[in-house]
């Protein structure tokens, strides 16, 4: 006798064409212990289709508006600091120009910073190589 | 211009955040995570949504939220086993239900949510997305990428070591 197997789940979700329902339904009628397996995998879906469907604990439509306000202030702090690094250093932003790649070694001293301004990004984005 | 058959992330947001948030507890067992999970997920749809070509929505919903569980495990690297109700004004509110009417509800099924995290995840997985989320067996082929008879397979050994548990 050849057992059902796994076919038995499927059966019970409806998940089998006509003709294998038909083949599983005939064998469970002689079949034992097909019938026992097929009451343990039912006791099992009834125990998880009663699991409660909890509400979610935080506002739903809240989600994305609080992501996006994570990355705006991120995004924020870092051009501040752009602009804060860029005053230091004398350098005055202007959003149209092109790149300008400036060797900062005369007026930092000991360290050659490359400062690399990209406009065209939003934010401005501050690419700095610091070598001693 | 915007599709109208493509469902907009508030409605997705709306419509299936209970059901994602209920998937990321099942499978974790861990209110607070199971909450990063799901706001993860949705922002994953509305980032997704613009380029998401109309085809079956439940899928490309539920392959989104299965691999930000996955990546999820493999940030934590660890087996979550932590028993329910520890630390209930951990949960953050809002205009939500109160913290203790959630955990009373989540304590309901304590016992299965036990047996269901000793369960290897891809069998957990795959129950839950049959029996707690409802998906059909092609919905959860469709997620997970997996073929039809390993989804099958899944979903009964995945019950019968439950049952086994249980008893």
């Amino acid at each position: 006798m050849i057992h059902t197997g796994d076919r038995l789940s499927a059966f019970l979700d409806g998940e089998l064409p006509a003709e294998r329902e038909e083949e599983v339904r005939v064998h469970l009628t002689v079949c034992p212990a097909c019938r026992e397996e097929l009451a343990e995998v039912q006791e099992a879906r009834s125990a998880l289709r009663s699991l409660p469907l909890t509400e979610v604990p935080f506002p739903v439509d809240d989600v994305v508006v609080r992501g996006a306000q994570r990355r705006r202030s991120r995004v924020r702090a870092l051009a501040a600091a752009v602009t804060a690094a860029a005053v230091m250093a004398g350098i005055v932003l202007a959003s149209d120009e092109p790149p300008p790649q400036l060797d900062l070694a005369e007026i930092a001293g000991q360290h050659t910073a490359r400062v690399a301004l990209d406009p065209a990004a939003s934010p401005v984005r501050l690419v700095v190589a610091v070598t001693e | 211009m915007t599709d109208p058959t493509v469902p907009s992330w508030e409605e997705v947001a709306r419509r299936h955040g209970r059901k994602i948030y209920n998937f990321a507890y099942r499978l974790t067992g861990d209110p607070d995570e199971a909450a990063d999970l799901s706001q993860e997920v949705l922002l994953r749809v509305r980032k997704g949504l613009a380029g998401y070509t109309p085809g079956s929505f439940e899928g490309w919903l539920w392959r989104i939220t299965r691999n930000a569980f996955l990546d999820d495990v493999r940030r934590r690297q660890r087996r979550p086993t932590s028993p329910l109700g520890d630390q209930p004004d951990r949960i953050s509110v809002g205009a939500s239900p109160a913290p203790d009417e959630v955990l009373a509800s989540l304590r309901l099924g304590e016992d299965v949510q036990q047996a269901l995290l000793d369960l290897p995840v891809e069998f957990r997985e795959a129950v839950v997305l049959c029996d707690v989320v409802g998906l059909a067996y092609q919905e959860i082929s469709e997620a997970t990428g997996v073929p039809l008879g390993t989804v099958r397979s899944r979903i009964h050994r995945g019950r019968r070591m439950l049952r086994e548990r249980l008893s």
